[in-house]
């Protein structure tokens, strides 16, 4: 494959993530796309496109959040497109903001996320319903939890883990959560795996430790092509790869307990980054992890561990941020340890594998050496993989 | 480095700590069912489940669709399958539809319906076979797992209305 | 495939609704807005870079994209920028007599309200009209705290 330029990420920026937030979605999306800026000492000047990603509008109540959202993006009299994959989104919007600048089109580009869950009322659960089929599965009563649920049980029965190994996931991500700085009040903390498993069960095998929150928030990320990286900066950050795929959204007629649209995304992002052996050449990742067992369920689908093998490789701390022959996966604290607005989420994540390969990651510095990382978010109906690989 | 963002909790509205306007919606959809599900609804009210089968991959799906979405080709025969099949999965809910908690959980699954293709399944609830209504978890965990073998319960014919709730649920049955 | 439809009894539809409502905060620059509106005041954002003001106010500045710290109160009356009259309400009945809403900008500031005409003759009505606000007594912290706008007198 050969792309005219080259594309590194020179900034990043987030807003802390909160229940309620009193910013407007505008206001939380300069914030976010403001310190992304600073961060690559760049102005809006040096802008040359924007993209934005925010899940369906019935979160923030803004018919066409997108163009609502353009100027607090940084998208005013700018060529803007707005992305959309769901929960995907916060990756999908890199790998968009990639192809503005590896086309040779735009020097730079600015990608914001953006979400304002709590605007949704009386609970979110409202928009997400409508992600079930309207003629087969809506008029039973559904609600978000069961396809999170049937899919864990799957997943669960399939490879024989028990509920305490899945429990260790949103251990792991709560207490990573400790140290970062926009953590959403009450989700982080030092849990025992008996906390987690007796929290109140929500759709069985989930209980509510093992389930993220609702979030407002944002996240941003500074884009340029290799020209115009190195005027700027002698150490760019380089997307070395990109991938995304999305399935049928027939879920109930798929094999549940094993994504194989994220493992064609992970393949299309691990070819165009020239990576052989994934598991050594990938040194720290952020999968999607919305639910504990996700985050496993994500790892093997990235080829990170055999099918089944991501819960031994956890028991046994392979994931764990301290790690020193394993792969440390979600030091950021992720969506159960720092707070899920939705597409922000994401970006959250590609900004933790920014931070990890700079090395600037402060107290949720990998204690391995990181050259190089992967973030992954998912989606959709239950149906993609988007996929980024960061290095130096 | 500076993260922004000001949060504030439920009493800053019921205080009036804070000022906000809320925009109530109601709006009111009717969706076509098109094609293939038209003619599953009327099965449906005739107390059977149609599927549907491709000449390429000679997959038989449900739901059923006017296209394989493998092969990108129409599919071209319906095919009458049977009102039972086993759980692919399941869970225990005690979430409601609107996010209030249930006392007693309901059981969603997902069936892979007997006469259709290996792993195609729908979406239904499992009830208890005499009680209907299951008491807890642990009475769910030891009367179904995956793999459980399962049949509709319908509604009497005269209250059929050609939806998927003509199937009230399904409930476990004793393996022959 | 496609057949032509000859008995309508036979398209079925499936009927649902989407109920819920959204809470908006009115944010950082909204807050202050509406405070000050409570009070009967206006006040605009002025951007530290452009040193152009903007009202509604905001917290950023969309061409400068630099944080606007700066707010002032406008004691200055709008105009008429530009009119529109409404014969009809949202069920398509006939009004009475016709609504005229209005679009108000202040010298020299960027933005403006959209809001409600009376106390005037339709003849009367043009662009460059300064309009003086209305207020309800007891204000609520939202727009309709201003009742309408009328010819300054
Ligand atoms: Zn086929
Ligand atoms: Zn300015």
């Amino acid at each position: 494959m050969h792309f005219p330029q080259k594309v590194a990420v020179l900034g990043a920026g987030l807003t802390k993530f909160m229940r309620r937030a009193q910013e407007t979605p505008k206001e939380l999306a300069f914030e976010a796309a403001k310190m992304a800026l600073d961060e690559a000492g760049l102005t809006i000047d040096d802008i040359d496109a924007v993209v934005l990603v925010t899940a369906p509008d019935a979160f923030d109540g803004v018919h066409m959040n997108g163009e609502y959202l353009a100027d607090g993006a940084g998208g005013s009299k700018k060529p803007y497109m707005r992305s959309f994959v769901g929960g995907g989104s916060g990756v999908f919007g890199i790998i968009n903001g990639w192809y503005h600048i590896a086309s040779g089109h735009f020097r730079t580009c600015l990608v914001v996320a953006e979400e304002k869950m709590s605007s949704s009322m009386p609970h979110p659960q409202g928009t997400f319903n409508a992600i079930y089929d309207q003629f087969t599965e809506r008029p039973l009563g559904v609600n978000l939890l069961w396809i999170f649920s049937l899919e864990m049980n799957r997943y669960m029965s399939v490879h024989k883990v028990p509920l305490e190994t899945i429990a260790l996931v949103a251990k792991k991500n709560k207490k990573n959560g400790l140290d970062h700085p926009c953590t959403q009040a009450g989700i982080a903390g030092d849990y025992t795996v008996e906390e987690i498993v007796n929290s109140e069960i929500m759709c069985w095998p989930v209980t509510r430790l093992m389930v993220s929150t609702v979030s407002d928030g944002a996240g941003a990320l500074v884009l340029a092509s290799e020209d115009f990286a190195k005027k700027v900066t002698d150490k760019p950050i380089w997307i070395e790869g990109v991938g995304w795929c999305l399935d049928t959204s027939y879920w109930t007629n798929r094999d549940l307990y094993y994504p194989k649209y994220v493992e064609y995304a992970a393949r299309m992002a691990y070819d165009m980054a020239g990576i052989k052996d994934p598991r050594k050449e990938i040194h720290v990742v952020e999968p999607y992890d919305p639910f504990a067992y996700k985050e496993l369920h994500h790892l093997e689908g990235l080829l990170l561990a055999d099918k089944g093998e991501a819960p031994k490789l956890l028991e046994k701390g392979f994931w764990d941020r301290d790690t020193e022959t394993g792969i440390p996966s979600s030091p950021s604290g992720g969506l159960l340890g720092v707070g899920n607005p939705i597409a922000a989420a994401g970006l959250m994540k590609v900004a933790e594998i920014f931070w990890q390969v700079k090395g600037t990651a402060g107290k949720r510095q990998a204690k391995r050496e990181v050259k190089r990382g992967l973030a992954q978010a998912w989606g959709d109906l239950m149906q993609v993989g988007t996929v980024v690989i960061l290095g130096k | 480095m500076e993260f922004k963002g000001k949060s504030l909790k439920d009493r800053d509205f019921k205080e009036k700590n804070i000022l906000y306007t809320d925009w109530h919606v109601k709006a009111h959809y009717a969706w076509d069912c098109g094609v293939a599900l038209s003619k599953f609804f009327e099965g449906l009210k005739e107390g059977k489940l149609y599927g549907r089968s491709c000449p390429e991959c000679g997959r038989v799906v449900i739901p059923p669709r006017m296209f394989c979405e493998l092969c990108f080709k129409p599919t071209d025969k319906w095919v009458l399958l049977k009102d039972e099949g086993r759980i692919n999965t399941f869970s225990v809910s005690y979430v409601n539809t609107d996010a209030s908690r249930r006392e007693k959980p309901n059981v969603p699954a997902v069936i892979e319906i007997e006469g259709a293709s290996e792993g195609m399944g729908i979406l239904h609830l499992v009830a208890h076979p005499e009680k209907i209504e299951w008491e807890n978890l642990e009475e769910v965990l030891s009367m179904i797992k995956i793999g459980t073998k399962v049949k509709a319960v319908w509604k009497p014919s005269n209250e059929r209305e050609g939806a998927i709730t003509d199937i009230k649920y399904f409930v476990p049955v004793k393996e022959e | 495939m496609f057949e032509k439809i000859e008995k309508f009894d036979k398209i079925r539809v499936w009927k649902g609704e989407k109920t819920g409502w959204h809470r908006y905060t009115y944010g950082i620059a909204g807050e202050m807005f509406f405070r000050k509106l409570m009070e009967k005041k206006f006040v605009a954002g002025k951007c530290p870079e452009c040193e152009r003001l903007f009202i509604p106010p905001r917290i950023y500045c969309e061409d400068c994209f630099v944080e606007i710290k700066e707010f002032v109160e406008i004691k200055e009356l709008p105009r008429v920028y530009s009119f529109t009259f409404l014969f009809k309400d949202l069920e398509d009945n006939l009004l009475k007599e016709p609504e005229i809403v209005v679009f108000l900008k202040w010298d020299n500031i960027e933005g403006g309200l959209i809001h409600r005409l009376k106390e005037v003759n339709i003849e009367d009505v043009n662009f460059g009209l300064v309009v003086e606000p209305v207020f309800k007594e007891k204000p609520e912290g939202n727009i309709n705290d201003i009742l309408y706008w009328r010819p300054k007198k």
